[in-house]
């Protein structure tokens, strides 16, 4: 079984996905190359090269492959592609921009986001947002898989695998990279965030809601929520109100700060993956939903939690 | 120009799915269906672009069950000119799906082909990239910005760490994602319009295209169930629970 | 959500048990405790203390004043005096921490009226306003004028509630009403009641789910729209049955400006602001009884019926999305839906607080008290709740009420 591992970096520097998503890999089989496709990417190629269980790493610098656009980085796989039975990407955004277009390229269907190696074959993967898990076996002799790689541990360093430099393939050129810019800190749309944090009618009043809730809500890059009663006691604008009369969420993570958990607010946030409840009241209903509860006084753990972070 | 959007009827993105007792999937009986959110995006997108006087046509497709009409409906309501349903009873995959829509591509000839990113049912996010593959096109995944000049598209990408500016030769492929705009309701008088609007009903066999799945599903099954909860004690013990046991810091 | 776990009755007498803790078991055992203090022994055994499936918890929440029977005008006065002030009412309860407000929303009603339907709406009106109700009858003119976003062109004019009306939350009454009965030594369990021991007339215990028997002094019925399996538990019958109610909740491409009420069409169809969202619901097709265990929703009750009848009231609702929606019950009375308050007469200590048909929550100050007045004076002492009595249903005598949403 050889497997190429589509790398994710940035030349200068390998990203952890790499090293994690070379793990999946080691779990489906021992030989395993690395490609590093960009420009001036020595550097990522050295660190790829250190990466324990790496047989080799593929060196392709091209202008075209420098930020890693799908279609000439696509047709550098394909080119490899008759060397290598299983062709892992991380499913990071590049990993999942040019992982599909091999796979229809190979005639293959694409295995994405996979969770656990169950065999080299057949995989567990998150479908319906994790709300639900899928075991699917490939038929075909060749896979393309993406990984999570949030549910595989970094490949550890400490071996010194050669790096062989590998002519680029010729650029479809259909495409052209412009420019990139670094995201600015926006706080998330409530709907789609992976974090929420929201107050409740304990937060008293709407300066104490800005004071307490939003610096930690920036700090996690959280969207910012609240309860019913908080937004008609006007500590809240109305859009953000989670719950029956609100907005329904489910983010990985769910902080609910004096929020008492009356069951229409649970209604728009119990699906959440993880739950945290802080609340004064220690029989508050928020607390059988909760995975983590903090009993006490908000205005004295909020402080304290944003020093932690 | 045409614009070709491709759009898919799933679990209406409020509904809990359940997994099926017997392990072979999601309960879907009277369960609510609705067009994928990220297609109802890539929708909006193509009659902002026909509003802006740079289509002439917005022709929108499913690939699917019966049902799909209703989705289709949905979207000639939002103010797209005409409807394709290729009907297959099959679970289709995204390459199978891709392979009908390079059919339809190779048909109708669109000058901008725009999908959603990814169906919220399997999340596969595979569809688009597929399709540009089939095509030989240049593909602008992750779309959070559109411009059309001649016969180029700029494309800003919604990439992990920020944003990426990619300029594609057309005819190409953009993949709609969240930010991309905020699509408009359907209004009542639409959507009955909508239903004196064409609607063809084709097979994946008319497109010469084959759906049968690639891969097996062994089993569905419920994600590892929440434990009870606990109380912590600290904060401390509150961040280092999330960070090494849930893992969601 | 889980139900959470039964526990054991910390003893085997009380004086008063309750069926049900929600909202009109909780008001019940509220009042009780207050008049009684630590001089009776209080059980209310509630079968789900999340309260997920509870009427309580899935009613839009609203009180109005408009009705057509003098009993239930006032029955709300109290309601709405009670929701005013609920906040130091509770204040006793909440010793280190602000009591809830109950975010009361005093939006009033809108009911829509017909051409033919002016004269009886004109005289509604009118004895609402006799027992101190703040209606106003508006021909359509008036109407336009004040609603501007309101189709008028087939009304022959409207009734308004322009004061102490509107909506609240209802888990802050029902929270409010529990904390402070168990503040004042009701105990509350985790449990459901499974059956009951009638002898010579009377109720002598209740058996419970865990396997323990509990004697009573009193049986209070206030299981909601599963009131009849409790009554049949003492063989009694009475015609209350889960209906099912559907609500929905939506976004509109265009805002409706000012302050609107709850508008009641003539379908039938309510609706309301809910922040920038707006909550809507009607009778659905082919309403009937449903199973106690049935909150399947019917999503085509929105697109097939409502969205065209609010879209005619409201041309401005031609673009909505629904956001959000759940099913509900109603505790049906199928004679003449209004409630059912007082002794059984052959089984002397059951006690009905049931079949209020959707207006519980907005009854259940008035009813917890009138209930805990029953129980301990023998007779009503503020408000003669006795049209409700239960031998109207015997007697097949309904007791009825025009005005019902």
């Amino acid at each position: 079984m050889t497997i190429l591992v589509i790398a994710e970096h940035d030349n200068a520097t390998l990203s952890d996905h790499t090293a994690k998503a070379l793990s999946a890999a080691l779990q489906i089989g021992s030989d395993v190359d690395v490609l590093v496709a960009g420009k001036g990417a020595k550097g990522a190629a050295d660190a790829a090269a250190k990466l324990k269980g790496v047989r080799k790493v593929l060196l392709a610098e091209a202008d075209e492959l420098a930020e890693r656009l799908a279609e000439p980085t696509a047709a550098l796989v394909i080119s490899l592609a008759g060397f290598y039975d299983t062709i892992v990407a991380p499913a990071t955004s590049s990993g999942k921009n040019v992982a599909p277009r091999v796979a229809a390229l190979l005639d293959v269907a694409q295995i994405s986001e996979i969770i656990e190696v169950v065999s080299p074959d057949t995989f567990k993967r998150p479908i319906y947002a994790g709300n639900a898990i899928q075991t699917v076996q490939a038929t075909e002799a060749k896979k393309v898989i993406t990984v999570r790689t949030a549910s595989f541990a970094a490949a550890s360093q400490g071996d010194s695998a050669a790096v062989e430099p590998i002519a680029a393939a010729a650029d479809p050129g259909v495409s052209a990279f412009v420019e990139n810019q670094v995201s600015k800190n926006d706080r998330p749309e409530l709907t789609s965030a992976k974090i929420i944090i929201s107050g409740g009618r304990a937060l008293g009043s709407s300066e104490k809601f800005q004071e307490v809730i939003l610096p930690v809500a920036d700090k996690l890059g959280a969207a910012v929520g609240a309860s019913r009663a908080a937004v008609d006691a006007g500590y809240a604008p109305n859009d953000w109100q989670v719950g029956q009369t609100g907005k329904v969420v489910a983010p990985d993570l769910y902080i609910a700060v004096g929020v008492s958990g009356a069951i229409q607010h649970l209604a728009g946030m119990k699906e959440s993956k993880i739950i945290v409840a802080i609340n004064k009241d220690e029989e508050a209903p928020i607390f059988q939903v909760a995975d983590y509860g903090l009993v006490g006084d908000l205005f004295v753990i909020l402080p304290e939690l944003l020093k932690t972070l | 120009m045409k614009l070709l959007v491709p759009v898919k009827r799933v679990v209406d993105a409020n509904v809990k799915v359940r997994v099926k007792a017997d392990g072979l999937g999601v309960e879907l009986a009277n369960v609510k269906m609705a067009m994928n959110p990220f297609d109802e995006i890539a929708v909006e997108e193509a009659i902002r672009i026909k509003e802006a006087g740079k289509a002439e046509e917005i022709i929108v497709v499913s690939v699917g069950p019966q049902q799909a009409q209703e989705t289709l409906r949905t979207a000639l309501a939002m103010g797209a000119d005409r409807a394709i349903l290729v009907k297959t009873d099959e679970q289709t995959e995204p390459l199978g799906v891709a392979k009908v829509l390079k059919g339809v591509v190779e048909a109708e000839k669109p000058g901008l082909v725009i999908l959603g990113k990814q169906a919220i049912d399997d999340d596969s996010n595979q569809t688009g990239q597929m399709l540009a593959a089939l095509l030989g096109w240049a593909q602008g995944t992750f779309a959070s910005k559109i411009e059309l000049a001649g016969d180029h598209a700029k494309v800003t990408r919604e990439v992990d760490g920020g944003l990426q500016t990619v300029e594609l030769k057309m005819p190409a492929i953009v993949t709609a994602d969240l930010r991309l705009n905020q699509p408009r309701y359907a209004s009542l008088p639409n959507i009955m319009k909508a239903k004196k609007k064409p609607l063809d009903e084709k097979t994946p066999a008319d497109y010469g295209a084959d759906v049968k799945p690639r891969l097996k599903v062994i089993k569905t099954e419920e994600p590892g169930g929440r434990k009870a909860g606990v109380k912590v004690e600290s904060v401390a013990e509150l961040v280092e629970k999330l960070k090494n046991e849930a893992g969601v810091l | 959500m889980a139900i959470p776990p039964y526990k054991a009755p910390s003893r085997s007498a009380y004086d008063i048990v309750i069926v049900g803790g929600a909202v009109i078991g909780s008001s019940t055992a509220y009042w009780l405790s207050q008049a009684l203090g630590s001089g009776a022994s209080i059980l209310v055994v509630e079968r789900d203390s999340s309260y997920e499936f509870s009427s309580t918890a899935l009613s839009t929440s609203a009180i109005r004043q408009q009705y057509s029977n003098p009993i239930n005008v006032k029955i709300s006065q109290f309601g709405i005096e009670i929701i005013r002030t609920f906040q130091e009412r509770m204040a006793p309860f909440y010793p280190n921490e602000t009591a809830p407000d109950l975010g009361f929303k005093e939006h009033g009603y809108l009911y829509c009226c017909s051409p033919e339907g002016v004269e009886a709406a004109k005289e509604r009106v009118e004895l609402q306003r006799s027992l101190g109700a703040h209606t106003v009858f508006l021909d359509p003119g008036a109407l336009k004028e004040r609603f501007p976003w309101l189709n008028v062109d087939d009304l022959g004019g409207g009734s308004w509630g322009a004061r102490e009306e509107g909506w609240f939350d209802s888990m802050g009454l029902l929270n409010g009403f529990r904390r402070a009965a168990r503040a004042s030594g009701v105990e509350y369990i985790d449990n459901a009641v499974t059956g009951l021991d009638v002898v010579d007339g009377r109720v002598i215990s209740a058996r419970l789910a865990t396997g323990e028997t509990v004697a009573c002094g009193t049986l209070v019925n206030a299981a909601g729209p599963r009131a009849q399996q409790v009554a049949a538990m003492a063989g009694l019958s009475i015609p209350v049955a889960p209906y099912k109610r559907y609500s929905f909740v939506f976004a509109s491409a265009n805002p409706i400006p000012g302050r609107m009420p709850n508008v009641i069409d003539l379908s039938g169809t309510f609706v309301r602001p809910e922040g920038e969202l707006f909550l809507t619901g009607n009778t659905p097709q082919g309403d009937g009884p449903a199973d106690y265990d049935d909150f399947d929703m019917h999503f085509e009750e929105f697109d097939d019926y409502i969205w065209p009848s609010l879209w005619h009231r409201i041309p401005a609702f031609d673009a909505l999305k629904v956001q959000t929606s759940w099913t509900g019950h109603y505790e049906y009375n199928m004679l003449d839906h209004n409630g059912i308050v007082g002794f059984h007469p052959e089984v002397k200590n059951f006690m009905f607080a049931n079949g209020f048909s959707g207006h519980g929550l907005q009854q259940s100050p008035a009813v917890g008290r009138a209930v805990s007045e029953l129980i301990i004076h023998g007779a009503f002492q503020t408000l003669d709740l006795s049209p409700f009595c239960y031998e109207r249903i015997p007697r097949n005598e309904p007791f009825l009420e025009e005005a019902v949403i």
